[in-house]
């Protein structure tokens, strides 16, 4: 399973609304979800909100769409938000469809984005992942996140602490064990305070387990 | 506008959102906006409509896409500008 998670501080001060380009919301979000904001008064919480988490759920699915297809750009209105209900959320794109999970408090919003005929049927979550404040202001975040991430992955397939390790094919996350590709597709994100990361079960090709870095 | 003076103002638009002062401070022609300047990915979106703005000049989706560089920022621009 591939997978491609985002995480969005919403306290951070360059995310207010009055921090944003008056043309912000026009550049990225497509006509359907332009009205959905607009059902909600301008600068409200809930505009706020709303705004993170379908921008959240498009970079997750980008994620995805470029392990995909790494000629995939980044054209926001491209990836399309389907519906928001529940925590899930589906975005329509060329590669999709992608099947997104949307956890959110005041503090943040974390979308988990996969691509698989299992995850679209599946009424659990099939991916795991989590969010974490950085300890300290200033901190590196590109750092910390891949030292939780590294940590996780390990308890999960029960190895002993230190053993894993998260290294870069390209700009895409891989964990290694041994400098064996471990079967497990990751994503990484850090915005603001928040650091983010999910993984899901994925096979690797034999031919392709040995890592040599792009 | 000299390619240089385009250089001057795309770093001035930028600054705001940089978040790696070092980079910031040695910047040139292949510094990475989003890797080396540690801008957001939401903020280019903002930089590039300032850049709409300031120099009054429309960026397709595509070409904004395309700009991973200051130095493609200033190509772009200056493409558009001619």
């Amino acid at each position: 399973m591939l997978v491609g998670n985002d995480v969005v501080d919403l306290n951070d001060p360059e995310n207010r609304p009055g921090a944003l380009h008056a043309r912000f919301d026009a550049r990225v979000f497509s006509p359907a979800e332009r009205e959905a904001l607009n059902a909600f008064v301008p600068d409200s919480a809930s505009r706020h909100e709303l705004r993170w988490t379908l921008w959240a759920a498009k970079e997750s699915a980008y994620k995805v769409a470029k392990k995909l297809d790494p000629a995939v750009r980044f054209l926001p209105r491209d990836f399309e938000v389907g519906r928001i209900a529940e925590g899930r959320a589906v975005v329509l794109h060329k590669t999709g469809p992608f099947d997104v999970w949307v956890d959110r408090t005041d503090e943040w919003v974390h979308a988990v984005a996969s691509f698989s005929a299992a995850s679209a049927a599946s009424t659990t979550r099939p991916v795991s992942g989590d969010v974490e404040c950085l300890k300290a202001l200033g901190a590196d975040a590109s750092r910390t996140v891949r030292e939780l991430a590294r940590e996780a992955v390990g308890r999960w397939m029960r190895l002993p602490p230190g053993q894993v390790q998260i290294a870069a094919a390209g700009r895409i996350p891989v964990a290694l064990w041994r400098n064996q590709r471990m079967p497990v597709d990751l994503s990484l994100s850090h915005h603001g305070r928040f650091v983010a990361w999910a993984w899901g079960e994925c096979a690797i090709p034999a031919d392709q387990r040995g890592f040599l870095a792009a | 506008m000299t390619r240089d003076e385009i250089f001057a103002k795309v770093v001035e638009i930028v600054k705001p959102y940089v978040k790696n002062e070092d980079a910031l401070a040695a910047v040139a022609d292949d510094t990475n906006i989003l890797e080396d300047l540690k801008v957001n990915s939401a903020r280019l979106v903002d930089i590039i409509l300032n850049f709409e703005d300031e120099f009054d000049i429309e960026v397709e989706d595509e070409d904004a896409d395309a700009v991973n560089t200051v130095g493609d920022a200033v190509a772009l621009i200056q493409e558009k500008l001619s």
